[in-house]
């Protein structure tokens, strides 16, 4: 790793990217960009982190995100925990806030928290000493994951100042929107939200955002089109008639493709309904760039935990 | 055994139900308003309590009031309750029935008379549900319960959600005089929401409950109230299409009337940010032109009254996430400060405006001898200290809990004494440092 900044966040806590400046995310995402080299060479691990220890506290099962989380810990020397909370004492009454200080007491410099009700990370970031990581809370943020997407189109395009970027799919419930919305027009970017009228409201504009619910006019010159993934549970509720409706409304493939930017990249957090949201064709042009979110997500946690305030062992 | 009689002396009396704002004496015997006038009473033999630069009104009367006993007694009682209200100025409340068990029978409402009797205050007037268990399917006895002492009947909390439900409730209660208070919100609409669906709630990733959940209610409601000649009374009116559609109801000459709330008045969904579970609320805080649209639709009668829906949790439950807490305010203790502070300090409206809609107005919707000072009325009176500065604190509370959202804020006036039938039952040591008795002076 060769980096020399120094900078660090003001804040102990990362709980979303509302808290951020554009300064504080392009500090992220230049940090970041020092750890992939560090997670892609033979030696995949740095002593930063040596002596901490990294709870993964997941109420809601992501095998997917607690890994990269884990990972990330790991790359960075820190001793990590996953606590499980189907077999643990939350289920058995104790509350949040308990749970929390329980894991605080047994020594843990950072607790990672997925958790299904909005705000429970500035609930407890409120109340514990411990470093908390927002890993998505409720339908309000999931700031890591808007920040490796950033880095992933930066990666791609360059700054994204001025890139128009598309956000297909139920805006209303997606914590991956709501924080890529904050972070890419800090950014700069222009964001436009697609989708039928019950997943995206028109409230969305307050956030500066644009609204369509014609896919092809939508993503017209887009630069990046980032899919979300349809909850399969909501077709046939009073929001949306039925997946067969949304795939042919608002599904991409590579015909489809066409009305955005040539060099428009395709994204989307995972995990795919393959043939809903994305096609395979669509899935497998070289457009798409869904593996590399993932690869980049391990050297933006790391960015993250090395960031934050009082994380460090040993100040340069 | 009976209460000696009293004066008090020199109180600039505000009584919107006689028109009276001047300097005056009052006379209490036996716990009755025996005079009132400009000139000095006999007060040989009378106790004298000189109340020389303080308004004397009559007790407030809050029509919305959750004292949680019987089955809630951890967050509040119908003693630590009524002495909310006496700290508030209320002198008569009313109190909502979803305890534990549902008040809806004649037990429940005398269990509920001789708990206020034994232990309470201030005149304490049962609510009824209107369905049995406030389950929406049975009506309950509105002939007995009206004779047992019910002032009005309400599912609380909930609305009456069958629309023929509410339709013969009304065609009944017409021939028992009181009204149907209603909870008016449509339970698919408002769903699983916490807040209300905005702006904020788009931001916060909270779920919303739309502004029509009320108002699909509130037009319900009052075309039943038309085709009846019920008398419906909406609960705790929170948003501009509600206020909009009283309004046409009462130019229509349908029986209905209607309140809201100190934290409605005052506060916006702006006040959730953070995750502020101190103004998670039923109905939810809407957005300014809401808040706009109940101060127009007070000032021009169409909300009648203002009642205080004084909803105790403890600080255990209301410390949550926001989608675990629970909905709710109290509001006795900090109702007039805070409404005094807000818009009679500010010069919107003046002291009889906000007085008439604490007593008289309130006292009129349910058939109330209350909320007036005339001679021969039992002596409910409160006495208030204007052009004061100070922190509205824990202390000044006496509810059980303390999910007040105004503490830490400074008030210019306080409830200097409450009385209820001539016997004080709050006296704050603020107004009179040395009690009431210093304030008592024998007749020149």
């Amino acid at each position: 790793m060769n980096t020399d900044r120094h900078g660090q966040l003001q804040s102990k806590d990362l709980l979303g990217i509302e808290q951020l400046s554009k300064e504080d995310i392009l500090l992220i995402l230049d940090n970041a960009t020092g750890f992939k080299h560090v997670v892609t060479r033979t030696v995949k691990k740095v002593p930063t982190l040596r002596g901490k220890t990294v709870v993964n506290l997941f109420f809601e099962n992501s095998t997917r995100t607690r890994t990269s989380f884990e990972l990330a810990a790991r790359r960075l020397s820190a001793d990590v925990i996953n606590f499980d909370v189907a077999t643990s004492s939350v289920n058995k009454g104790e509350s949040l806030l308990d749970t929390v200080e329980t894991i605080e007491a047994l020594g843990a410099d950072y607790v990672v928290i997925r958790h299904g009700s909005s705000g429970a990370h500035q609930y407890l970031g409120r109340q514990v000493k411990a470093s908390i990581i927002n890993a998505g809370d409720g339908q309000h943020e999931h700031p890591t994951q808007a920040l490796l997407d950033c880095f992933t189109i930066r990666e791609n395009k360059g700054d994204l100042a001025g890139l128009k970027v598309c956000i297909v799919g139920d805006i209303l419930h997606s914590r991956v929107a709501r924080s890529n919305i904050l972070a890419m027009t800090r950014l700069g970017a222009r964001v436009t939200l697609i989708g039928p009228p019950t997943l995206v409201p028109e409230g969305f504009r307050s956030m500066g955002a644009d609204i369509r619910h014609d896919m092809d006019e939508g993503i017209r010159n887009a630069d990046v089109v980032y899919m979300l993934r349809i909850q399969l549970e909501r077709q046939g509720s009073h929001l949306l008639p039925s997946l067969k409706e949304y795939k042919q409304l608002y599904g991409l493939d590579a015909d489809r493709m066409r009305h955005a930017k040539r060099d428009a990249i395709i994204m989307h957090p995972g995990p795919v309904n393959f043939g809903v949201e994305l096609s395979r064709d669509a899935m497998e042009s070289p457009q798409t760039k869904i593996l590399d979110q993932v690869t980049n997500g391990v050297a933006v946690r790391m960015a993250c935990m090395y960031l934050l305030r009082g994380a460090r062992n040993v100040e340069a | 055994m009976k209460p000696e009689s009293l004066v008090i002396a020199n109180a600039t009396v505000v009584d919107p139900s006689q028109g009276l704002h001047s300097e005056m004496h009052v006379v209490v015997e036996n716990g009755v308003i025996a005079d009132i006038s400009r000139s000095m009473p006999e007060t040989a033999g009378r106790r004298v309590v000189d109340a020389k630069g303080l308004h004397l009104a009559a007790g407030f009367v809050d029509l919305r009031t959750h004292l949680r006993e019987p089955g809630g007694e951890g967050s509040e009682t119908i003693e630590s309750g009524t002495r909310a209200a006496a700290a508030g100025g209320f002198t008569t409340i009313h109190a909502m029935a979803n305890t534990s068990p549902v008040c809806d029978s004649t037990t429940g409402v005398q269990y509920v008379l001789s708990r206020a009797a034994d232990t309470g205050c201030v005149n304490v007037v049962p609510v009824a549900a209107v369905t049995r268990g406030q389950e929406g399917r049975e009506m309950v006895n509105f002939g007995v319960l009206r004779r047992a002492g019910v002032g009005a009947f309400s599912d609380s909390v909930h609305p009456v959600r069958n629309a023929d439900m509410m339709r013969r409730a009304l065609e009944y209660t017409r021939m028992v005089g009181v009204p149907i208070m209603e909870h008016c919100q449509d339970l698919d609409l408002a769903g699983e929401g916490v807040m209300h669906e905005g702006e904020v709630s788009l931001r916060l990733g909270l779920r919303g409950i739309p502004r029509i959940a009320e108002s699909v209610v509130v037009a319900r409601d009052v075309a039943l109230a038309a085709a009846t000649g019920g008398h419906v009374h909406i609960s705790h009116v929170s948003t501009r299409e509600s206020v909009k559609a009283i309004r046409e109801a009462k130019l229509d000459g349908v029986r209905v009337t209607a309140e809201t709330t100190p934290h409605h008045l005052t506060m916006t969904d702006a006040d959730v940010e953070g995750y502020n579970t101190l103004a998670k609320v039923k109905p939810p805080l809407c957005g300014e032109a809401d808040r706009l649209a109940l101060l127009e639709g007070l000032e021009d009668g169409t909300i009648d009254c203002i009642a205080t829906d004084h909803a105790p949790h403890p600080a255990a439950e209301k410390n949550k996430v926001f989608d675990a807490a629970p909905f709710g305010i109290i509001g006795l203790e900090s109702c007039f400060p805070l409404l005094y502070t807000r818009f009679v300090e500010s010069g919107r409206w003046d002291l009889d405006f906000l007085i008439e809609r604490l007593t008289v107005k309130p006292a009129e919707v349910v058939g109330g001898r209350w909320g007036t000072l005339r001679t021969g009325q039992p002596a409910d009176m409160v006495l208030i200290q204007t052009g004061v500065s100070y922190e509205f604190e824990r202390r000044h509370l006496r509810s059980k809990c303390s999910n007040c959202p105004w503490l830490g804020e400074t008030f210019g006036a306080r409830i200097a004494a409450t009385f209820v039938n001539g016997s004080a039952v709050f006296v704050n040591e603020e107004a009179f440092p040395k009690g009431l008795a210093a304030a008592r002076k024998e007749a020149r």
